[in-house]
């Protein structure tokens, strides 16, 4: 078992199997070898990481994915997005950006990429206003900016 | 780290490119006009390099087309990426709109493969008469040229080139929408079955076989 210690102090005990799915913990592991003492999370909350191992929990068993394997590679470019993850990631967006972040701060490239591919979907055929909308972005461009990137697109611009 | 309402524009640089490379080019523009800290984001070169090395990838684009990459400034790369979908767009508008021209008007677009332009040919080959059908039309490598061959008769047949233009406003075909940059008329019948076009080298290469077992092809230099 693996003792990880979350950022608000909450102690978890995992087993090594499911949370080498993180290349950052795996690499960790391997390095260090086998210790008794906790390894420290301070980027990761205790509700996030409870979230990111029902993740590791579910793919359990499944292969690691390969390092240094390109993904444009494998040619996985569409946003198809596995029932199941697709489950997972119906989640607010708080939380959402919150997996996206702790995905990447533990290096677990698959849920990265499930995370991103999953905002990428809510943006899909959204016009600038619709997105601002989407994420509470505020518009702070000055008139003269936004002059001027109505000039930069006029010729993109359709209908 | 922030965990009071957590925003989208708090996630870190390397994080925001991670999402915009999932995203099509004319979805990182939409979201280039936020804001000005994503505009920032949009405005690095690497998101329009990626978005057109997929682009390539998606039509069938022969990459070094473009080449060197390296040299195209951001405005090069963000038009470049952008250009099949404007085209799409552009025979979408078409389609949708229902203003019959006398002189070009799609009547199917779904793709850019599956556009049907007609096209009144009269003032470029002098004669009345020469309404063209142009029943599948082809992005050449590079984004810029449209190419399609067609003919209303056995014997007659049509070879056309259109600019979409480096950066002129999208407009649904009109008669000021797209001219022929080059018009070629041929005596031979096309079988359409094994009319492919096939990216070759630089060229999009068109091999027509004709009926009268007379063999020819069309090489259409990219740009």
């Amino acid at each position: 078992m693996v003792l990880l210690l979350t950022s608000d102090n909450e102690m978890f005990s995992v087993a090594e199997d499911v949370i080498k799915r993180s290349a950052y913990i795996k690499n960790m592991l391997e390095d260090v070898g086998e210790s008794d003492l906790p390894i420290p999370l301070p980027n990761v909350e205790s509700n996030v990481l409870v979230k990111i191992l029902e993740y590791c929990e579910h793919y359990r068993g499944e292969p690691l994915p390969a390092s240094d394997v390109d993904p444009a590679e494998i040619g996985d470019r569409s946003l198809d997005i596995a029932d199941w993850d697709q489950k997972y990631m119906a989640v607010d967006q708080e939380m959402l950006f919150e997996i996206i972040l702790a995905a990447n701060y533990l290096d677990i490239k698959s849920l990265l990429d499930v995370g991103c591919k999953t905002v990428a979907k809510m943006m899909k055929g959204k016009s600038s206003e619709e997105i601002r909308t989407l994420f509470n972005i505020a518009n702070d461009f000055t008139p003269e900016e936004e002059a001027q990137i109505r000039k930069e697109n006029a010729w993109a611009e359709c209908r | 780290m922030p965990s009071a309402n957590f925003h989208f524009l708090e996630l870190p640089v390397e994080l925001h490119l991670e999402v915009l490379s999932e995203l099509e080019p004319h979805e990182i523009t939409h979201l280039s006009q936020t804001c000005k800290s994503l505009r920032a984001v949009c405005s690095i070169r690497q998101v329009w390099e990626a978005a057109l090395k997929k682009i390539c990838q998606a039509n069938s684009i022969f990459e070094p087309s473009y080449h060197p990459m390296e040299s195209m400034d951001l405005g090069d790369l963000r038009r470049s990426a952008l250009q099949p979908w404007r085209w799409n767009e552009r025979c979408l508008g078409a389609a949708h709109s229902g203003s019959a021209t006398d002189a070009t008007q799609v009547q199917e677009a779904n793709a850019s493969t599956d556009v049907v332009l007609h096209c009144d040919l009269s003032a470029a080959i002098g004669t009345s008469d020469y309404l063209f059908s142009f029943r599948r039309v082809h992005l050449v490598p590079g984004g810029r040229y449209v190419f399609g061959i067609a003919g209303h008769s056995i014997h007659r047949k049509v070879l056309c080139i259109w600019d979409l233009g480096p950066a002129r406003p999208l407009q649904p075909f009109t008669t000021q929408g797209l001219h022929p940059i080059l018009v070629k008329e041929f005596g031979w019948h096309i079988d359409d079955d094994v009319s492919e076009p096939v990216i070759y080298g630089q060229c999009l290469r068109y091999v027509v076989r004709s009926t009268t077992m007379r063999h020819g092809s069309r090489d259409t230099e990219a740009t």
